[in-house]
């Protein structure tokens, strides 16, 4: 057999012998392409694929300013509650919940794998105007818990050398996790355990979006 | 030449001289592994498969103004009546719309609302105005006191109907933190519009509305979906 008589996919040996093979001539490729596509394997082949934009980016918004009573006394170590009646959740199978079942307060967030920008405020109740405390994203994955730096700060409403501060991060995991927002115990003082007010619902937020 | 000693890659021709070549059979490809969603990624001088092509964001909206006014005592803040919206601060006339006081894209706009009943000659952000979509409200405030413990408190709410947007946040007098962020989110229903201002809900002794630095403060509107 001579070697003009070679192809591959349509593509035939010229008079020097020389094959110009085009994506399109190999086996598993399926390929019409529109400018900036993508070469994506599904199903067995690789076929151009346009890469789509949404205006809409996966969100959860707590934080209504509502004048609710926090629901547990303020402890180093604990998570802190949001107040929503009516939590936005627009993150396809992340879900909210209430580690101790309070009605409308949530201090959980199940998340699927990805990253996400995360921003909290929290306002706590302290004993004293020289009362403190920091907190800062966690996120657990099969019993591991990570921490996210930055922390913010809550202090006293009458402490006016301390406003309120929030914690920020870029959370990346890797599988689903669940995502709090932990009251740091080391430098914690005089945070109220008894006669809670209205400050986180007044004051608190949590914000959560998907950005990969 | 005979056609059995041609080989791409991993590919031979069968009898009838054709030649079955996969993308793996490239010199320059090495696609092992790929699963459905892959794309195909150039790295390394390399095509090798990437993890995923997923859909890109990119907003359907934004909003942002700014102070740019350097100096000036202002007016008070009240908890009631015409001062009560948080506004930027600028000196130069309200036509001007050039980037160095704002940004708009998408249909989103900037208002100014009155102050003590007057509406403002000058570039003077109180407002944004928002159509079909949700949005995240961001704002960076400003208020001028000469007492540490004077405080004022802001509050995201719809302008028209008084709904509460987010949660409030308070800044104090003290000279380096009289600058506070707030949040919000609104929800804005198809045909129709809502606008949107950061209204004193507290206040503390005299906060005024004159800037301290270039570029202090920012009310925002960010289209998240």
């Amino acid at each position: 057999m001579s070697h003009n008589k070679t192809t591959i996919g349509t593509a035939t040996p010229d008079t020097t012998g020389a094959i110009a093979v085009a994506l399109n001539d190999l086996s598993d490729v399926n390929v019409s392409p529109s400018e900036n596509d993508y070469l994506v394997y599904a199903s067995g082949a690789w076929s151009a694929t346009t890469p789509t934009t949404s205006t809409s980016a996966e969100h959860i918004w707590l934080g209504e300013g509502a004048s609710q009573t926090y629901p547990e006394g303020w402890v180093g170590g604990n998570h802190v509650y949001f107040y929503a009646s009516s939590p936005v959740n627009a993150i396809s199978s992340a879900s909210l919940a209430s580690s101790d079942s309070f009605s409308n307060w949530y201090d959980e967030i199940s998340i699927p794998a990805g990253t996400y920008l995360a921003q909290a405020r929290a306002e706590g109740d302290f004993t004293s105007s020289a009362g403190v405390f920091r907190y800062r994203f966690t996120t657990e994955i099969s019993g591991t818990t990570t921490t996210h730096a930055a922390s913010g700060v809550s202090a006293d409403l009458g402490n006016t050398n301390q406003n309120p501060a929030q914690a920020q991060a870029l959370v990346k995991i890797a599988s689903a996790a669940t995502l709090r927002v932990e009251i740091i115990s080391a430098g914690a003082s005089n945070l109220a355990t008894t006669g809670m007010t209205t400050n986180q619902g007044l004051y608190g937020y949590l914000w959560l979006m998907k950005v990969g | 030449m005979s056609h059995n000693k041609i080989k791409i890659g991993t590919a031979t021709p069968d009898s009838t001289g054709v030649i079955d070549v996969a993308l793996n059979d490239l010199s320059n490809v090495d696609v092992s592994g790929a699963s459905d969603g892959s794309a195909l990624r150039y790295v390394s001088a390399e095509w090798t498969h990437a993890p995923s092509v997923s859909a890109s964001y990119a907003t359907a909206g934004y909003a942002a103004g700014w102070s740019t006014y350097t100096s000036g005592s202002g007016n008070s803040y009240t908890a009631t009546g015409g001062l009560n919206s948080y506004r930027t601060h600028d000196a130069t006339n309200w036509e001007d719309t050039s980037e160095s006081v704002q940004i708009t894209f998408g249909g989103l706009d900037l208002d100014r609302g009155t102050e003590g009943g007057t509406i403002p000659s000058a570039t003077r952000f109180s407002r944004v105005i928002l159509d079909e979509g949700k949005y995240l409200l961001i704002a960076t405030t400003f208020a001028r006191s000469s007492t540490s413990s004077n405080w004022v408190e802001w509050q995201w709410r719809d302008l028209n109907t008084n709904a509460v947007l987010g949660p409030r946040w308070r800044q104090y007098g003290t000279a380096q933190k009289n600058i506070a962020q707030g949040f919000g989110y609104v929800e804005v229903s198809a045909g129709t519009t809502r606008t949107c201002d950061i209204r004193c809900v507290a206040i503390n002794g005299s906060m005024a509305d004159g800037p301290h630095n270039f570029q202090d403060d920012i009310i925002s509107a960010f289209q998240v979906g």
